[in-house]
């Protein structure tokens, strides 16, 4: 396992320590992990884009938030995503094909009060990858969403958000070995699956 | 089903939201018909008020915050509530296809402002007066928010991100009495009529998707699904998007 993406370069694209945790495991099964385009070749075999909220999943009534405040929690970071997804797609190219793994919101799959545009953001990325991979299939590209809850993608918060009432299956997963670790399968895997949305949620949402 | 209610709509100067306006007419409700191009606005107004229903229109670009404010306020002043704000106005740039990589920034700016800028205008613009009736805010979106599109990835992205925000919103004013709801529609509009004219194939290969082997109408089978969003009889639905596309997508 720990061989798994030996000869692999992997570029993550942002997140902050949401993406240093991912990056770090990726590196601990053999990757070469990368933060930004500039620092590779110029190619990459697998791309991860970590969907974060900018304002750290602070709660905020959308009747209370500026104009400005709008536009830095949703419009910037799904204009973010896409100019990931069109980098992804640059390295990616140049060796004929590869992975685009994003790591996706639970809650804006089943919305959450005050966390309207945040939301917004994790729906409209889904939507977009889903568009990139019908769009770059037939060049080797694959694009898959990896669900995550709220204390996933936001170490250290305190649950503001109560996904569900029921408790997960099975304990959360952490990003540094058991999302990694289900990204490098991904990446190794035969390209089959794209378009989709996996829960890497400890099995909590059953809904979608 | 509507009486005594009023119901605003963005983009209703054709397609799909002047069948939703002229629908919400004919079931009594006063109807607030707003566009970029006044003429076309009142063009639809003055077909309402023919037959003997209310109607007024308005100019309005809806990525303008003051224009949006001024739209409601309007409304208020003219029929003294709001009962529903129907979103349903899409930038000039959404039917212009490119995959992804090859998207622009103009494209995705342009329809970034009057997808998601203005849709945060419409809501936040309306609430108070939503509150004020128990009303509903409805937001049109797309089956390309919910599969993707090939060729229209921004129109997807901002689809999607619409049905995002309709479940949060639902969940954030379910306790002050105001739904939100999204339609996704599959219907003949001037746009979709062009497309037709241009590559008539695509009409038999749309439809023969359709479980029931049409496009609809934007009056007769739009019209009525807003109506019901809006009246009583939906009134414990909400954070929710109806498909209405006679069974081309199924989920």
């Amino acid at each position: 396992m720990t061989d798994l993406l030996a000869g692999k370069v992997a570029l993550v694209l942002g997140g902050d320590a949401v993406g240093d945790a991912v990056g770090q495991g990726l590196s601990r099964l053999g990757a070469m992990v990368f933060r930004k385009v500039a620092e590779t070749s110029g190619s990459a075999d697998l791309v991860v884009i970590p969907v974060v909220d900018p304002g750290g999943l602070t709660p905020m009534p959308l009747a209370e938030m500026d104009e400005a405040e709008w536009i830095r929690r949703c419009e910037a970071p799904l204009g973010a995503v896409r100019t990931a997804l069109q980098e992804a797609h640059a390295v990616l190219t140049e060796r004929g094909g590869g992975r685009i793994v994003l790591l996706v919101p639970t809650i804006s799959m089943i919305g959450a009060a005050d966390f309207a545009p945040f939301s917004a953001v994790g729906e409209g990325a889904r939507s977009l990858a889903k568009a990139a991979a019908r769009g770059w299939g037939a060049q080797g590209i694959t694009v898959n969403c990896l669900a995550l809850t709220q204390e996933q993608l936001a170490p250290g918060i305190e649950g503001t958000v109560t996904e569900t009432r029921v408790p997960p299956a099975l304990a959360t997963p952490d990003l540094e070995n058991d999302v990694a670790g289900f990204i490098a399968t991904l990446a190794v895997g035969p390209a089959v699956v794209t378009g989709t949305t996996m829960m890497l949620d400890g099995g909590n949402l059953m809904s979608v | 089903m509507l009486s005594g209610k009023t119901v605003l709509l963005t983009g209703a100067s054709q397609g799909v939201g002047k069948g939703m306006a002229l629908a919400a007419a004919a079931a009594g409700a006063s109807v607030v018909i707003t566009a970029r191009n006044l003429d076309a606005a009142e063009s639809v107004a003055q077909e309402i008020r023919s037959v003997g229903g209310r109607a007024l229109a308005l100019r309005c670009d809806v990525t303008d915050r003051g224009e949006v404010e001024a739209m409601v306020a309007a409304t208020l002043q003219e029929f003294g509530r709001l009962d529903a704000l129907v979103h349903n106005a899409t930038s000039r740039f959404s039917g212009r296809g490119a995959r992804l990589d090859k998207v622009t920034d103009e494209d995705w700016n342009d329809q970034i402002a009057v997808g998601m800028r203005a849709t945060f205008h419409c809501a936040q613009a309306a609430l108070p007066a939503l509150k004020a009736t128990g009303g509903s805010f409805i937001i049109l979106t797309s089956n390309a928010g919910i599969e993707g599109s090939l060729p229209l990835p921004v129109y997807s992205a901002i689809k999607g991100a619409q049905r995002g925000l309709t479940k949060s919103l639902a969940r954030e004013w379910g306790p002050d009495g105001v739904r939100v709801n999204a339609i996704a529609p599959v219907a003949m509009t001037p746009a979709m009529g062009k497309f037709f004219d241009a590559q008539p194939e695509m009409r038999g290969y749309i439809e023969s998707g359709a479980a029931l082997r049409r496009v609809g109408d934007p009056q007769a089978d739009i019209g009525p699904v807003l109506n019901f969003l809006i009246g009583p009889d939906s009134s414990f639905i909400t954070g929710q998007t109806l498909l209405v596309n006679g069974g081309a997508t199924m989920v």
